[in-house]
């Protein structure tokens, strides 16, 4: 297939070089032009969210080192579970009889706790600091030990939820004031700012954006795992210098001598 | 001008703390981030470019690697929050906003068309976008946020064979939609010339795939 007014085959090599960054294509052929064009240099438009990601970046800067944390939680649900699946095994035919009395009221899942001692063991009694988990499985107290996050990050989320006018009309609610006084003006905008600038709830709770609450991970259109957080961002390989550094990046320059 | 080699030393800097560093990265890399995320998302991408700023500032500390490195983790942490989005889409469907999106393309095509080399980003951002998903985000991937076939792939599941074969096609489509309009007809009938119609006719396709 042939392209162009300068004529020049549109080949897999001719692509393969435009794709590497270098132009073969004569100057004024609209393919370079377009590619030229989608490379150009940052707009004051597109850097308009710096000042959001800079509060971010503090707000991190002077929380723990939450992922790590997290995942640290993680594995000490799990070995929490484990214990409390190795004390069920010891107690469960008692527990089984009071459960059938009825005597164990905190007991999660009666029907599944008085399965015979053979089946696997089952947690049962959370732990004081510990939600409940909803089905009794040992692996189940992992995914639960997130802590549920704090009223205002729960007010944050629901008032992103709105969308935009009913942002403002959410506001003069009483159930958001709260919020507003945190934020320290009942203004959509201020109130926004500082929820982004909140630290986020830790990996395996709930993500804090607009319509991606309380949906189950499942693969994406393309078949890609549909995993969220920074799980699964770390699986690209970061070491294997995969990039063209021999480039620089118009845009790159821009916003750098910008300063 | 800030060559690659001293952005690997801003990377380490922005991991340090330091905020200056953090926000030459973000200048240097934003402006990819969000003509890709246009691509996936259309008018939402500046609040899904928001969303992936706050996982990069707050996971910074926990990457290892390069400037190179940091250009895929980005795009890759981007893609994420946009394929949230879509989902949550597909789930409550509403007014497509990536066709207004598409509305200011149509209205420029006259630009487009006639002054090639004058064509704005918006514009040619748009016009990569009517592109099938694969192909315009191959396209995107390595020509914008300049990242490798290898890096590519990674990003989006695919082998690296497939991302060039993509990245071709993509290319291709576009050159040969660019090049359409010769000779100039007349103005009155470049409206509905073939270009135009090829144009919307895949953006229509696109813009399923989205859903």
């Amino acid at each position: 297939m042939t392209a162009g007014k300068g004529g020049s085959p549109m080949d897999r090599t001719t692509a393969e070089s435009l794709l590497r960054g270098g132009h073969p294509l004569p100057a004024g052929h609209p393919l370079g032009g377009l590619l030229a064009a989608a490379q150009a240099p940052a707009t004051e438009r597109e850097l308009a969210g710096e000042a959001a990601a800079l509060a971010a970046f503090r707000a991190a800067a002077h929380s723990p080192a939450r992922p790590r944390r997290s995942r640290w939680a993680a594995h000490l649900g799990k070995l929490l579970s484990l214990k409390v699946a190795a004390a069920a095994i010891a107690t469960v035919g008692g527990v089984a009889l009071a459960a059938n009395n009825g005597s164990l009221p905190s007991v999660g899942g009666e029907a599944d706790s008085v399965v015979p001692a053979s089946t696997a063991p089952q947690p049962v009694q959370p732990l004081p600091d510990q939600p409940r988990p909803e089905r009794p499985r040992p692996s189940a107290a992992a995914t639960t030990t997130a802590p549920a996050p704090p009223p205002v990050q729960q007010l944050c989320r629901e008032f992103s939820g709105h969308a935009g006018d009913d942002r403002e009309r959410a506001l003069h609610d009483d159930y958001f004031g709260e919020l507003v006084r945190r934020a320290g003006k009942r203004d959509g905008a201020r109130v926004e700012r500082f929820c982004q600038g909140l630290p986020r709830p830790s990996r395996g709770s709930q993500p804090t954006w607009p319509g991606a609450t309380s949906q189950p991970p499942r693969p994406g259109p393309d078949g890609t795992p549909g995993r969220r957080g920074g799980g699964h961002d770390r699986d690209f390989d970061h070491d294997s210098g995969g990039t063209r550094p021999d480039r620089p990046r118009p845009s790159a320059s821009n916003g750098l001598t910008r300063r | 001008m800030v060559a690659p080699e001293d952005l690997d030393a801003v990377v380490s800097e922005a991991q340090s703390g330091d905020e200056t560093a953090f926000r030459l990265l973000y200048r240097a890399q934003q402006p990819a981030l969000l003509r890709y995320l246009r691509v996936l998302v259309g008018e939402d991408a500046e609040d899904v470019a928001s969303e992936a700023w706050l996982q990069i500032a707050r996971d910074l500390r926990t990457f290892s690697g390069d400037w190179d490195g940091f250009r895929g983790w980005t795009a890759t942490i981007a893609r994420h929050r946009a394929m949230d989005l879509l989902r949550s889409r597909r789930r409550r469907p509403q007014a497509a906003a990536p066709a207004e999106f598409l509305t200011e393309l149509s209205a420029g095509d006259d630009t487009a068309v006639s002054a090639l080399e004058l064509v704005g980003t918006d514009a040619a951002v748009a016009l990569i976008a009517t592109l099938p998903r694969e192909q315009a985000e191959a396209v995107m991937l390595r020509v914008v946020v300049g990242l490798d076939a290898d890096a590519t792939g990674r990003i989006l599941g695919r082998r690296a064979g497939a991302v060039r074969t993509a990245a071709y096609r993509g290319l291709r489509q576009l050159a040969a939609r660019l090049a359409q309009p010769e000779p100039p007809p007349p103005p009155e009938q470049r409206r509905s010339s073939s270009w135009s119609s090829a144009v919307t006719t895949s953006a229509t396709a696109a813009l399923r795939e989205m859903r």
